[in-house]
């Protein structure tokens, strides 16, 4: 025998023969098989030790890979997997109103998708359309392309830097910082114009036919487009007849001025809108959401938008709320998704801010984590709205049997940080539901895995779910499956009313273990399904540290399962534990898909408050897909800026959609959104108006008929000296049709110290924010004021949150060496 | 495309990305790096899937993956790259202390080690254990006999393994 025999035995090389012939030597001899012996353990040593990294490619990558191979049918199966807003539009053709974007890309895909068997025009080969529909993928999912190298070819195919066709190559690294979510995602890309554009003239037959083929009316909106004289920061709007004019200014300023609103056009917008005018009525309006002319209306939008993005030179895509954290990179290096702030957008050519609540307060939680471990927490973990709405205000509560679930109310002062500007606050509070809750359905999934065993992870947990447990009521229902570690059923569905087996059950938990196959969401939803409560809540609440490793290793497919089965009545809420929390994004993104909350629990007293103080919000879903959009008054409002939910901007057409999910509010939750305002009369930041007069556009719109909606002054009584018009959409739990709720919002100047205390600790929360984040539209705000602001700001405060606060401010101030 | 065709892409994605990755990675060091690689190797594949023999995918695979490991040394040995990871605050260690970190040391320690062996030794050694290949599938990409595998495999191990023995051995890493 050979010496080498015996390696090859140990690693199980040999032929069956080989094999028995080593064997049989073994037999023969003590010091063969201590030989032997050893080298089958080092050799598992090196097996583990260097094959032990788990590494893959980014979910990116891949998914850019398989769309590349097999055409059109996976790029489609991609996009849904992405599950982007085009993509939801594309993939249910006829579907009323789904927003598409306005990219060359987007319409490739659209044209490209909607109809697989589509005869191209100018037959943009089946490849070039893929690797279009790839690179839309990879867009969608905030992984910045590698500009340089992709160009579109009229012939057809995408050629890469190096000389690789059909593929577009993802690189991972250096942009891996790049936003996903934030409603400027992308850098202009710089698309090689003339082939661009000349992808955009040949594509051009065939949109006008889709648009008129759609709907009639979409060709008065084009119609309407054409003669519309300033497209303004969104970059423009449809004119089916514009030829792609790489030299466009247009286009170039549409670059440079990012936008928090629809980044779509706003003239089909604005026309439809004027429809919504009269019902100015200066109360609180309810109104059936049915609106089918309207969605209708919005519809032939969409035709105009797509017709927009033949001249291919339009801003690019933002992230509209379905797809708000579209594809966190899941990057494991990633922990933060870079945010890009809104900036303040020109009433005249982005009349309507729409956007999604968000009741997520994970974000706080994490910088106080940062702000007492002696740092400040990096810029991007702070997001202004979850920092916001840490705090709980005391908004009124709707009345009682009052017909909406929550109250809204809208106050207006001045700036603290920029005193010419206005700062106006949004507060929505849910309705309290008290002791009626109904009987709820609990299951929660724990991540055991090894590295839940930190005090702060699992024993914080268990300590988090027995306080729970406690507020049960005898009807409520709990059981605990784990996962990652020994995945299984700790404990069976199990009535509220038996406390001291569910306690004994949770203080059971132990981390560590073997790792089994079984899927534990899916052991999760199988649980919460077996005793679903009609009429009661029905929630998985996941529990982890960031190891999503929940049996179902595909995000996508993850995110997809949590979607349905929040459709099927089962919510998902996430607790984040411990640091090193990689997955930061990816528990956000999760909670939203579950219909649920995302809270980052990281001690005892934020367990109390997520999940006994502020229960009812936790698990009582009063109303779902609440959406905000804003209009405002050109002939007050100058400029706009929302402040915070970067992730959560809609286009403006996303607000009339009942297909498009937003966020959802939990009874006695409250929900703040702040705008700072630069009205009329008040200099523009930089004494320079955000973007000059278009050259080529008209210059008086009164000329234009169609401008009506858009000139100064429409006479109607009582709406002149109105700043703003508040309107929400939600829709029940249960519900698929949304309501609407209009609030004016007349124009006022208080000084922020007469009003409401509320608002101006939400003032210095929100400052708090933009001081961490150095935001450049901190203005002239310094650490004392925003500690001045909270003090005045702070009021009763039984719980100690605001308290807490202030402390907060003095550790940030000390820590970042600023005044 | 036919359908075989993209199957075959499929099942070569599943099977050899973290294998390749890993692989990239022993040559590279840098996981990024490591996943451009592997995913041009992927995009060479899906352009070569008419001419690849199924029968030879793995060393196909590993050996363009090699190629484009040492085109990319040879192009970045000079260029030193900013990490974004140093960027992120407490990037690592938190999650698992004790665990990783012994993890890491002994891979680590296995790691440099291996690279201080003759470089066939190193090569065979990194696509058995580092890409699970078979000896059939390594003596494919090294172009040679699978015996010379075996003797290389063995002698390779023999020398890790005595290294790594003494290494351990020694007092001061007894800590």
């Amino acid at each position: 025998m050979k010496p080498e025999d015996l390696t090859a035995w140990a690693l199980n090389e040999l032929s069956p023969e080989d094999r028995a012939q080593v064997e049989a030597h073994l037999q023969g001899s003590h010091e063969l098989q201590t030989k032997a012996r050893d080298t089958k353990a080092f050799c598992a040593l090196l097996t583990e030790q260097l094959g032990n990294e788990d590494e893959s490619l980014t979910a990116e990558q891949r998914q850019a890979l398989l769309a590349s191979v097999i055409g059109n049918v996976v790029a489609f199966d991609a996009f849904r997997i992405a599950g982007s807003p085009s993509v939801a539009g594309v993939s249910a053709p006829g579907d009323v109103g789904q927003p598409i974007k306005p990219s060359t890309k987007t319409k490739l895909n659209r044209s490209g998708v909607k109809d697989p068997s589509y005869n191209w025009p100018l037959r943009i080969a089946g490849l070039a359309a893929c690797a279009a529909c790839a690179m839309f993928v990879i867009q969608q999912s905030g992984v910045l392309s590698t500009k340089d190298e992709v160009l579109f070819e009229p012939g057809g195919s995408v050629t890469l830097g190096d000389g690789e066709a059909g593929v577009h190559r993802v690189q991972t690294k250096r942009h891996s910082t790049v936003s996903q979510t934030a409603p400027m995602v992308f850098d202009p890309q710089p698309i090689d114009v003339a082939s661009a554009s000349s992808i955009g003239t040949q594509g051009l037959p065939a949109l006008k036919e889709d648009a008129k083929s759609e709907v009639a009316l979409g060709q008065v909106v084009a119609r309407t487009g054409r003669v519309m004289p300033t497209a303004g920061a969104s970059g423009g709007y449809a004119d089916l007849n514009m030829p792609a004019a790489p030299t466009n200014p247009m286009a170039r300023s549409s670059e440079e001025i990012p936008s928090a609103a629809a980044p779509t056009s706003p003239i089909p917008n604005q026309s439809l809108t004027m429809g919504g005018k009269n019902t100015y009525t200066g109360g609180t309006t309810l109104a059936d959401s049915s609106g089918s002319t309207r969605s209708r209306g919005l519809r032939f939008g969409n035709a105009t938008i797509v017709a927009d993005s033949v001249d291919g030179l339009l801003p690019e895509p933002r992230v509209s709320f379905d797809s708000p954290q579209i594809p966190p990179s899941r990057a494991s290096t990633e922990r933060y998704t870079a945010i890009h702030e809104n900036n303040f957008l020109t009433v005249s050519s982005e009349p309507l801010s729409t956007f999604s609540i968000d009741v997520d307060t994970a974000s706080y939680a994490n910088v106080r984590r940062f702000l007492n471990q002696g740092s400040l927490p990096p810029p991007d973990a702070v997001r202004l709205e979850e920092l916001i709405n840490y705090f709980p205000y005391h908004y009124e509560a709707p009345a009682k049997g009052a017909e909406q679930p929550f109250s809204v109310q809208v106050d207006v002062a001045e700036s603290p940080w920029t005193p010419e500007h206005l700062i106006a606050r949004i507060g929505i509070k849910g309705k309290d539901i008290g002791l009626e809750r109904v009987p709820a359905n609990l299951v929660f999934l724990v991540d055991v895995s090894g590295s839940m065993s930190d005090t702060n992870k699992l024993p914080l947990v268990q300590r988090s779910l027995t306080m729970l447990a406690e507020q049960l009521k005898d009807d409520d229902r709990v059981a605990l499956v784990t996962y990652a570690g020994s995945s299984g059923v700790a404990l069976e569905s199990t009535a509220g009313k038996e406390r001291a087996k569910i306690i004994a059950a949770i203080e059971a938990l132990q981390s560590g273990g073997s790792t089994h196959g079984a899927s534990g969401i899916e052991l999760a939803y199988a649980e919460a399904q077996k005793h679903f409560i009609k009429e009661g809540i029905n929630r998985v609440i996941l529990c982890t540290d960031g190891d999503l490793n929940v049996g179902i290793s595909s995000p996508e497919a993850l995110e997809k399962l949590i979607t349905k089965k929040a459709q099927g009545g089962v919510f998902l809420s996430v607790l984040g534990y411990g640091q090193g929390n990689l997955q930061d994004r990816t528990m956000e993104t999760l909670a939203d898909k579950g219909n649920g909350n995302y809270a980052y629990i990281d001690s005892l007293s934020e367990a109390r408050k997520v999940l006994v103080e502020q229960m009812h919000g936790t698990l009582v879903t009063i109303a779902k897909d609440v959406k905000i959009q804003v209009e405002f008054n050109p002939s007050v409002v100058r400029a706009y800026r929302l402040l915070g939910y970067e992730n959560r901007v809609l286009a403006a057409q996303d607000f009339n959609n009942d297909r498009k999910d937003a966020g959802e509010i939990g009874a006695g939750h409250t929900v703040t959104a702040l705008y700072e305002i630069i009205t009329v009369d008040a200099p523009m930041p930089n004494d320079r108006p955000l973007v000059d007069d278009l050259k080529y556009q008209p210059k008086d719109k009164k000329e234009l008929p169609a401008m009506a909606a858009r000139a100064p002054l429409p006479k109607l009584p009582g709406i002149n000296d109105e700043l703003m018009t508040v309107k929400l959409r939600y829709k029940a739990p249960d519900g698929d049709l949304s309501k609407l709720i209009e609030v004016p919002v007349k124009d006022a100047k208080p000084k922020m110290q007469d009003t409401p205390k509320d608002f101006q600790f939400a003032a210095a929360v929100t400052g708090f924010g933009l001081l961490l984040r150095d935001s450049e539209h901190k203005g002239s705000l310094t650490w004392e004021q925003v500690r001045k602001l909270a003090i005045a700001g702070k009021g009763e405060d039984p719980l100690g949150y605001r308290g807490e606060f202030i402390q907060l401010i003095d550790k940030a101030n000390g820590l970042s060496g600023r005044p | 495309m036919t359908t075989d065709a993209s199957q075959l892409f499929h099942d070569a994605l599943q099977r050899y990305e973290r294998p390749l990755i890993r692989y990239a990675l022993n040559h590279v060091g840098q996981l990024e790096d490591a996943r451009d690689i592997v995913q041009e190797v992927f995009i060479k594949l899906s352009q070569s899937l008419s001419s690849v023999d199924p029968e030879r995918l793995a060393p196909w695979l590993f050996t363009v993956c090699k190629n484009r490991a040492t085109d990319h040394l040879r192009k970045h040995r000079r260029i030193t790259l900013m990490e974004t990871e140093t960027l992120d605050l407490e990037e690592a260690g938190t999650a698992r202390p004790g665990f990783d970190l012994e993890q890491q040391e002994t891979a680590a320690q296995l790691r440099s080690l291996l690279t201080r062996l003759p470089e066939k030794q190193r090569e065979a050694i990194r696509m058995k254990f580092i890409a699970d290949l078979s000896y059939k599938e390594i003596s494919d990409v090294m172009k040679t006999s699978v015996g010379n595998v075996g003797y290389l495999i063995h002698h390779g191990i023999n020398a890790l393994r005595e290294q790594w023995l003494a290494l351990e051995a020694q007092p001061s890493r007894a800590a």
